[in-house]
């Protein structure tokens, strides 16, 4: 068959203030009609760069060179910005990750989607009305007429992912451009969102797939290249790539997915009474409109010194309200919460806040929970308690130094702010910060979910560590059921805001109880998920 | 009736009553203020004749000023409510017309400026995204210089080079439509500066935003990108802006009548402290205090009508 995109020795340099830095090296594929492609590494391997070179779309300050660049039979080296434009759209489509800031938030579905049918070609309004509601169905979206009139933020993330991906193939495009199309999304929207894709390269469109996660990517692709600063290291079939890597790296990646990470730890029968526990906590919301949201119902939960929980749920099942009132910042409207053994919930907050360095929490993305303006040596300091706190000057330095070095981080980080450290940089400040305090408890809230795998993999095995070095509680509230079974010695699963299944994690993935959480493990990429799938 | 109109009518009703306090204290502070200047009204009254002694006691009758302060205050309120601004001690005419008369031309002042100094800085924002970044610094500096240039200044400048030197418009007065461009470019000067430095900036900030990006990739032209994509997301930060502008084009009005020997509300403002005037002082404050209250509604509509993520928000 033709091929629709050709690719020959591509290389891309930006120009940087000490002259050109090279992004992307001698990179070179074909892809035909009906086929995917997937471009697989870390952030900083130039696989999103190559993504948006197929569109023209490198940036001013980039420079691309190749030996042959054809896309659906135009020659992208001698396109014009112009010529790009009549590409764009119409011979290639783009989805990016996270619809929420990929569509335009003040611009209905309709409206964005209409732009894409009409930037190439004129068309009367009932048509293009028809057409919108069309793409909006085939792109799975129930109740289309509804939907076309709501903005991104309106929409379940799924709903508004696939609206993204309707934008994109509008005009009839022959080659699509993915890159991270369902990272930050729950595993069964992932699941939806990949036989959507699927389903449109059956159909005969090229897909070109860019990942970070090596198990997405097997679900459908049928080439991968294993990209790494630039380069291409390996390439082949995604089932040669996932069994039988023989690139060091590959083997690194293939290593970190979570499901060939030793096996969940044994469960020990010890009888202690749990550092945290929840005892049939309910919170109802009241609706604007009237109604009553039920958001927690009858949920207990227990921790113990030493042990992981590990709370899973799709959004919406009341992970964060769990989360909240755990963390003793909502009050339960029934049951209790205690910490070590004496009231934490229905307790003036005067008593409870000398007991909050107890807890910790590491959030999702950290970049959000420091202040921009601290550097690292202050957003440290400020979280040293007792007489820690009144440390100055060297003494205090000392403190943070040795706290950044428990997490694997040099001194040199301590006058740097958030901004100018990498994504696991930042994650294990945020874990230093939570463990300055001395907790006995820490709570993660999907901390290692924005994270690449191999980063995703080092921070698991910190806390791990961190955990068994100070008898460390965790509870670890994530929708990624692959690094919930690797750190995790029980599983609650959430549902509608009640326990539908819980246990330890071995039992729980043997032997599911309850059809939810055998769908959830059915949803799990079959790379990931070993002996459920 | 339903609910969003339920919702809504709360809405109104909640803004209507926030209005009145607002309007209520700041004739109080001014009335407070005003009072407690020294010098008493029956000389400003009097003028030249506060020695003739029988006048004084007609006087104090005529206004009621040998009753308690407290009994005045409220007697200015009832008049408020009944919508008598009261008389003017200088002029001697009714508050109601004088302000009446003087308040077209400062409207027209006004919103001219906010006009050019608003499609100017739009149009400066959507022509220059992509400028290199030297072009980019003179522009700014330009922006920097319209800000800090005295209004005063620019204005008597302006009359100098453009009217006295090669005679395009008129000096002074309010007759004509070009008799206002004077005015109303002087007065547009700061306005515009900062209004364009904030809606360049906002437009450059959120051209690396992914749904432009998003955009890019469906072929559109860079004409439609950024008035269909950019501009709105800089409106909407640029609007609560142009609202607190108020202040700025008030304040500007009173140096701008002046220089240009317009009449209007801000020369009328002038006068009155000058003379002590205090219904007529009364009525300014009363009016600005309006259009703050009014302008501010307009500008919290818009926003929730061009970013409907702002009334989720709110609720």
């Amino acid at each position: 068959m033709t091929t629709v995109l050709s690719v020959r020795d591509l290389a891309l340099t930006y120009a940087g203030p000490t002259g050109p830095v090279p992004a992307v090296r001698g990179v070179s594929f074909d892809l035909e009609p009906g086929r995917c492609l997937a471009l697989v590494g870390e952030s900083g391997s130039g696989k999103s760069t190559i993504a948006r070179a197929l569109l023209g779309l490198a940036g001013p300050a980039a420079t691309v060179t190749a030996t042959e660049l054809t896309v659906d039979g135009e020659d992208g080296l001698t396109l014009t910005e112009a010529g790009w434009r009549r590409v764009r759209g119409d011979r290639v489509g783009l989805v990016l990750q996270d619809a929420l800031q990929s569509l335009d938030p003040l611009r209905s579905v309709s409206r964005e989607v209409a732009e894409a049918l009409t930037a190439h070609r004129r068309m009367p309004r009932p048509e293009r009305r028809r057409r919108v509601l069309e793409l909006l169905r085939a792109a799975g979206i129930p109740d289309p007429e509804q939907r076309a009139r709501q903005h991104a933020h309106e929409l379940s993330g799924g709903l508004r992912q696939r609206a993204l991906i309707a934008t994109a193939i509008a005009a009839g495009p022959r080659v699509l451009i993915a890159d991270e199309p369902t990272t930050a999304l729950d595993v069964t929207v992932q699941r939806q969102v990949l036989d959507l894709l699927g389903g449109l390269t059956a159909d005969g469109m090229a897909l070109v797939l860019v990942s970070h996660d090596l198990a997405v990517v097997a679900e459908i692709a049928d080439h991968v290249l294993v990209l790494r600063d630039g380069e291409v290291v390996e390439e082949g079939p995604p089932r040669r790539i996932l069994h039988d890597p023989r690139h060091p790296y590959t083997r690194e990646l293939v290593a970190a997915l979570p499901v060939d990470a030793p096996p969940a730890r044994e469960a020990e029968d010890r009888p202690e009474p749990p550092v945290l526990a929840a005892e049939r906590v309910s919170v109802t919301y009241h609706r604007p409109g009237g109604g009553r949201l039920t958001a927690l119902d009858d949920v207990s939960v227990r921790v113990e010194r030493g042990r992981t929980l590990g709370v899973v749920g799709e959004s919406g099942s009341g992970k964060s309200t769990l989360l909240r009132v755990l963390l003793g910042l909502q009050e339960p409207d029934g049951g209790e919460v205690t910490l070590d053994g004496a009231a934490w919930s229905g307790v003036p907050e005067r008593a409870r806040r000398p007991r909050r360095p107890r807890m910790q929490i590491v959030a999702q993305d950290p970049l959000a929970a420091f202040d921009p303006r601290w550097t690292v040596h202050r957003l440290l300091g400020e979280a040293l308690t007792g007489e820690r706190a009144a440390l100055r000057g060297p003494a205090r330095r000392e403190v943070l130094v040795d706290a950044l070095t428990d997490v694997g981080l040099g001194p040199d980080l301590l006058d740097r702010y958030p901004i100018a450290l990498s994504g696991g940089q930042r994650q294990r400040v945020a874990i230093a910060r939570a463990l300055v305090a001395e907790p006995e408890v820490l709570v993660c809230d999907e901390a290692v979910s924005a994270l690449d795998v191999l980063v995703q993999d080092q921070v698991l095995a910190l806390l791990a560590r961190l955990q068994r070095e100070r008898g460390l509680a965790l509870v670890f509230v994530s929708h990624d059921l692959a690094v919930i079974r690797q750190i995790s010695d029980e599983v609650v699963v959430l549902r509608e805001g009640r326990v539908v299944e819980r246990g330890p994690v071995q039992t729980v993935w043997e032997h599911p109880a309850h059809p939810y959480s055998r769908r959830l493990l059915a949803d799990l990429p079959t790379a990931l998920s070993g002996t459920a799938g | 009736m339903t609910d969003t109109g339920r919702a809504l009518l709360r809405v109104v009703l909640r803004r209507l009553a926030g209005a009145l306090v607002v309007l209520w204290a700041a004739v109080t502070v001014t009335f407070v203020g005003l009072r407690a200047m020294p010098g008493s009204v029956e000389d400003v009254v009097l003028g030249v004749h506060a020695n003739d002694p029988g006048l004084r006691e007609q006087v104090r009758d005529a206004l009621g000023l040998d009753r308690p302060v407290l009994v005045q205050y409220l007697d200015f309120l009832a008049g408020l409510a009944r919508g008598d601004l009261g008389r003017s001690y200088v002029q001697r005419t009714d508050v109601a017309d004088l302000i009446g008369s003087q308040i077209g031309p400062t409207v027209q002042l006004a919103v001219a400026a906010l006009l050019i100094a608003g499609v100017t800085a739009w149009l400066v924002a959507v022509l220059t995204v992509d400028r290199p970044p030297a072009s980019l610094r003179l522009l700014s500096a330009v922006e920097m210089l319209a800000i800090c240039v005295p209004t005063f200044w620019a204005g008597s400048l302006l009359l100098l080079l453009l009217s006295y030197r090669w005679g395009w418009f008129p000096a002074a007065g309010a007759g004509s439509p070009s008799a206002l461009v004077l005015p109303a470019l002087t007065l547009a000067l700061p306005i515009g500066g900062i209004l364009g430095q904030f809606l360049r900036e906002e437009v450059a900030r959120r051209q690396h935003d992914p749904f432009v990006l998003s955009a890019r990739a469906r072929g559109i032209s860079p004409l439609r990108l950024r008035t269909v994509h950019l501009v709105p997301h800089a409106a909407v930060a640029s609007l609560t802006l142009a609202g607190n502008m108020l202040g700025a084009l008030i304040g500007g009005a009173v140096v701008v009548e002046t220089v240009f020997g317009r009449p209007g509300l801000g020369r009328t403002a002038l006068t009155a402290v000058q003379g002590k005037d205090m219904p007529v002082l009364l009525a300014v404050v009363l009016i600005v205090a309006a259009a703050y209250v009014l302008v501010s509604a307009v500008v919290d509509t818009a926003a929730v009508l061009i970013d409907p993520r702002l009334q989720e928000v709110r609720r």
